[in-house]
């Protein structure tokens, strides 16, 4: 339901188009911001002669959150007289289409929220704004590094980061009490881990997680996608070949589950017990509160263990500015104000979600559990984001090369192919995907 | 040998029937297996939606989930939209694929197979690439936030065309004749005469048409900039939030969408079936 991957693809081949139309618009930007240097900095700013419109757009929002963006925008437009910010909000699946076909037409939309593998996509095809020459230090510093930083290429910052999360631990209790476990002292790396799946497997019958065959597998396990200056493809090590041959021996243990299994999948799982562990963001919660009412009552969230890396993974949503809008100044001053600490705290407030802001998390709101799932988990996941770092930190053409390797685990780990051939093969893949791209 | 079968030929006769309406039934109840569990999930708000085995049949039910979603949504309004942008597709369709069918059919022209084979050709473009053009094109009408907008990419379809032109061929040439020699306009043969004889085949066009529109999805949220002119399919989206998910909510508002398709099949189904065999026979 989440993911449209031959939609998604073919999509991006068209940006690549539009890419190629959009070079101009963008080497043009820094001249004009030469003019309104540091628009932004102080609201003082005189509003300009002529009535300027944004068009902002997020995913999936409305209408649970119709409030908060209302105020929020009535404030900004008292406070800039002369900029009126029009709303819009489309489904996951649709955003991408929809921002392709606008585009294509000459009516790019002027911020919109996108997630961190769309966005680099899109920036290290040149179809964003390059944010580097808009922002001052003190406001890109604002955000936690790790997550800020995951946007930036050669210096230039496509994105701004807003509400995100890190991944935590749900286990259900009741499957780890019956298999004779501790809930209360959880796994703490995750060689532990697979140990308590393993034990449970044995116990109870079900198995310990689902996971997605995706690119993060081998960043947990300090197995860097690229090599330092992001030239070449630098997974291909015996390292990550013990990483698949390890995991590819639990799923034939049963102890995770041989499938591919999208977020929604694992949904599905835990919610019908056949899982005793979900590995992922606090708003899982939200998924399982209303469908799986009895499972929710039983679920704890514990810190994740972490891999050899010992990193932990954020997993960020981003307002970026279009290089075609028409208006790059005042979109990069109404994202910036969207993605502020002040308001990023009241977004979590409402959305129960995380700020990508360092100012925030000194609230109350984020050290306090009150004990509910939810909070608990907000609690866990907010105290690693000062270590948080996005996945998919500067890497460009990530939905390009997040599929090939996506395709080159699934071929190992579903179908049976030999490891080493098949990393062979993905490497010579993402190599051409990087030669490409410069 | 003989003999014997001859007088165990009823009870026979009766065990066949009951394996072949047995293995019928499973089939069936395998093929609505989905559609009841979303059924039994809709009515069952509180119960865990993923429990293994799935829960085909609601073991208490309770309409909860559909009075939620039906003042969480405005139902009223998205199956207006609904109904007028199926309308229109369907008129749409039926006109435009039987008047273009009707001369390929009837009428002896030249490069009348050429036209035939071209139109048939394109059936090859799969039709996701063609958004952005359509998109372009319909920008340039100035139809971007209209129902138009929205069915005019799908006005017409060869499917269509080729389905008309086979259950054409199927009409005998005498009644055109007889329609000539009382001195009727090739119009009027077409309208009065052929057209309601053909009427399976287009209800074969309105039933497909009509479940086609209903469940568009991408092309309204991509055409209409005004999220109250969505359709239901695309209104129903909304459920699907970043962070609020009710998977009974879902499920009742897509039993509701669903609930009008199911209607209009049983009452056109007779047609349905008579315009297929018509067609393939042509």
């Amino acid at each position: 339901m989440r993911t449209n991957r031959s939609g998604f693809i073919l999509s991006l081949l068209a940006v690549m188009l539009l890419a190629g139309c959009g070079g101009n618009g963008n080497s043009a930007a820094p001249a004009n911001s030469a003019n309104g240097a540091e628009p932004s900095a102080g609201q003082s700013e005189a509003p300009k002669a002529d009535p300027v419109t944004l068009e902002f757009w997020t995913i999936a929002l409305q209408p649970t959150f119709n409030d908060y963006f209302n105020d929020l925008i009535a404030k900004y437009e008292e406070s800039h007289p002369g900029v009126t910010v029009e709303w819009k909000d489309y489904p996951y699946d649709a955003i991408s289409q929809r921002l392709l076909t606008s585009t294509a037409s000459g009516n790019s939309p002027d911020v919109v929220n996108l997630n961190t593998e769309f966005a680099s996509q899109l920036g290290s095809k040149g179809a964003l704004l390059n944010l580097s020459d808009y922002l001052t230090a003190e406001q890109a510093g604002a955000y936690f590094d790790g997550i800020y930083n995951s946007t930036v290429f050669d210096g230039k910052a496509y994105a701004l980061p807003w509400y995100t999360g890190t991944e935590v631990l749900f286990m259900n209790k009741k499957l780890v009490e019956e298999a004779g476990l501790d809930p209360a002292n959880p796994p703490q790396t995750r060689d532990e881990l697979t140990e308590w799946a393993r034990q449970i497997h044995e116990k109870t019958g079900a198995a310990g997680y689902a996971q997605q065959l995706v690119s993060k597998l081998f960043p947990i396990d300090g197995i860097p996608i690229l090599n330092e200056d992001k030239t070449a493809a630098a997974f291909n090590t015996p390292e990550a070949e013990a990483m698949i041959s390890n995991l590819r021996s639990l799923m034939e243990e049963g102890v995770v589950l041989k499938e591919d299994a999208d977020f929604t999948k694992q949904i599905q799982y835990f919610s019908g017990e056949q899982v005793a562990f979900q590995l992922s963001g606090p708003t899982f919660i939200n998924f399982i509160k209303t469908s799986a009412p009895e499972v929710y009552a039983n679920t704890i969230a514990v810190p994740l263990p972490t891999g050899k890396a010992g990193l932990r993974l954020s997993n960020s949503m981003n307002v970026v500015v279009p290089a075609k809008s028409k208006n790059p100044e005042q979109a990069v001053e109404f994202a910036a104000f969207i993605t502020s600490a002040d308001s990023q705290t009241a977004f979590s407030k409402v959305a129960n979600t995380l700020p990508s802001t360092k100012a925030s998390i000194a609230d109350p709101f984020f050290t306090e559990s009150d004990g509910t799932l939810e909070a608990e988990a907000k609690v866990v996941s907010s105290q690693s984001l000062d270590k948080a770092t996005d996945y998919m930190v500067g890497v460009p053409s990530a939905s390009d090369i997040n599929s090939a390797l996506a395709r080159g685990l699934q071929e190992i780990l579903l179908n049976g192919a030999d490891i080493k051939q098949t990393l062979d093969a993905v490497e010579k893949e993402v190599n051409g995907i990087i030669a490409q791209a410069s | 040998m003989s003999t014997m079968s001859g007088s165990f030929k009823p009870l026979k006769k009766g065990a066949r029937y009951t394996v072949t309406y047995l293995l019928l039934i499973v089939l069936a109840v395998f093929m609505m297996g989905p559609f009841l569990w979303l059924l039994s999930v809709s009515l069952m708000p509180g119960r865990n939606v993923f429990s293994s085995p799935p829960a085909i049949l609601p073991t208490f039910i309770d309409f909860d989930n559909y009075v939620q979603v039906w003042q969480f949504m405005s139902f009223p309004r998205y199956i207006t939209n609904t109904v007028i942008i199926a309308g229109l597709g369907v008129v749409f369709n039926v006109l435009l694929a039987s008047m273009t069918a009707y001369p390929l059919a009837v009428f002896q022209f030249k490069g009348r197979g050429l036209v035939f084979s071209l139109l048939v050709a394109t059936m090859i473009i799969p039709s996701s690439t063609a958004m952005i053009v359509h998109y372009l094109t319909i920008q340039a009408f100035h139809l971007g936030n209209s129902y138009l907008g929205v069915v005019l990419p799908a006005a017409v379809s060869v499917f269509n065309i080729f389905l008309m032109r086979q259950t054409f061929l199927g009409v005998p040439t005498d009644i055109r004749d007889s329609g000539k020699m009382d001195g009727a306009s090739e119009f009027r043969i077409f309208w009065q005469l052929v057209l309601p004889l053909v009427k399976p085949g287009i209800a074969v066009i309105v039933l497909l048409e009509v479940m086609a529109f209903w469940n568009n999805f991408l092309w309204p949220i991509v055409i209409l900039e005004d999220p109250a002119k969505y359709p239901l399919a695309a209104a129903l989206t909304y459920l699907n939030g970043q962070f609020s998910y009710n998977f009974g909510w879902i499920a009742a508002g897509t039993m509701i969408s669903v609930t009008p398709i199911i209607v209009v099949f049983l009452f056109t189904q007779r047609y349905y079936m008579e315009g297929i065999a018509g067609a393939i026979k042509g």
